[in-house]
């Protein structure tokens, strides 16, 4: 039985981690959803850098997880992709950023 | 690294900040500026209503085809913004101020006397309370510089004998040359990546997925 800080602990907690976030450009996405209400696809293509493409499979990803809404719509005829961060992603973001923080602290 | 370090406060302070490059927001404040002080000169109503009325129609339009295919739209979120506090304090800060000066100037003068001059500090307060708003609201740090020169404009126009409304007058017209300067130089730095766009100009890695 390991209590809290030990090896074993961390283990664990490292095999918890969540993939799906763990992956650098996911996870600047959900930062950069996380700080707004909603943006759309331009807006996320400014603010990470990421190409067209790249950024749509992540997203891709992350819609089929559930972390991301995307509401497709036009705005006098012009497409415009809306995205938010669903109460999941949401929360899923937190619990990596904390579990990220303990494992990086180390047991010391 | 970046899974650790990444500041949430710096990234919605990037996010906001995008969209306030345009120079659109002091076109805005120097129309509305000059509008009114044209107003002031000329006690025409067309000045004081129509034109500001006009210019935040337009300005809204041409936003949604400047601003948003090269930085894209956001919606700010209420649980995230750091300046909403700041605002807040801002305008409380600012109504106190004003309510104190203006209690101090009736039991100094009596409730029916505003004088010119008066009347010159309430125009050129609200300005600058304004323009701390705008910079609360945004967090772009020029909005001070801005109510800064305005109140030292307006200090030397009534040592200098003129009156402040032309002061108010020539600060629309810098502002509104300003905002141009700034939106030239936005169109350039930002292209346009409109999502009708073809992909081929921005990388075409679909799978790039890892």
């Amino acid at each position: 039985m390991s209590t809290p800080g030990e090896p074993n602990d961390l283990r664990s907690q490292a095999l918890e981690i969540d993939r799906v976030v763990h992956e650098p450009a996911r996870y600047l996405i959900m930062a950069c959803l996380y700080v707004v209400e909603s943006a759309d696809f331009v807006f996320l293509l400014q603010q990470t850098g990421l190409t067209r493409g790249n950024l749509s499979s992540h997203l891709a990803k992350l819609e089929q997880a559930e972390y991301v809404a995307i509401d497709k719509q036009f705005v006098e005829r012009i497409p415009r992709t809306l995205l938010r961060l669903t109460p999941v992603g949401r929360a899923a973001l937190i619990a990596y950023r904390q579990r990220m923080q303990r494992l990086l602290e180390g047991p010391g | 690294m970046v899974n650790r370090d990444l500041d949430l406060v710096a990234l919605e302070r990037k996010a906001r900040l995008a969209q306030h490059e345009d120079g659109l927001a002091e076109i805005l404040a120097g129309v509305l500026s000059a509008s009114f002080a044209a107003w002031m000169l000329t006690d025409r109503g067309a000045w004081g209503a129509i034109v500001p009325a006009l210019a935040v129609v337009a300005l809204a339009r041409v936003r949604r085809w400047l601003r948003y295919p090269r930085v894209g739209y956001m919606r700010p979120s209420s649980l995230w913004w750091p300046g909403q506090g700041r605002m807040w304090a801002v305008i409380t800060v600012g109504s106190v101020i004003a309510l104190c000066a203006l209690c101090f100037i009736t039991a100094r003068h009596g409730a029916t006397v505003v004088t010119d001059a008066m009347m010159a500090g309430f125009l050129v307060a609200a300005a600058v309370l304004a323009f701390a708003v705008a910079e609360a609201m945004t967090g772009l740090a020029r909005w001070y510089a801005y109510a800064g020169a305005l109140a030292v404009a307006a200090v030397a126009a009534h040592f200098a004998g003129l009156s402040i409304i032309y002061c108010l007058l020539i600060a629309g017209g810098l502002l509104i040359v300003w905002g141009l300067l700034l939106m030239v130089r936005f169109i350039r730095k930002y292209p346009v990546l409109s999502e009708s766009a073809p992909a081929s100009g921005y990388g075409n890695d679909a799978g790039g997925e890892q």
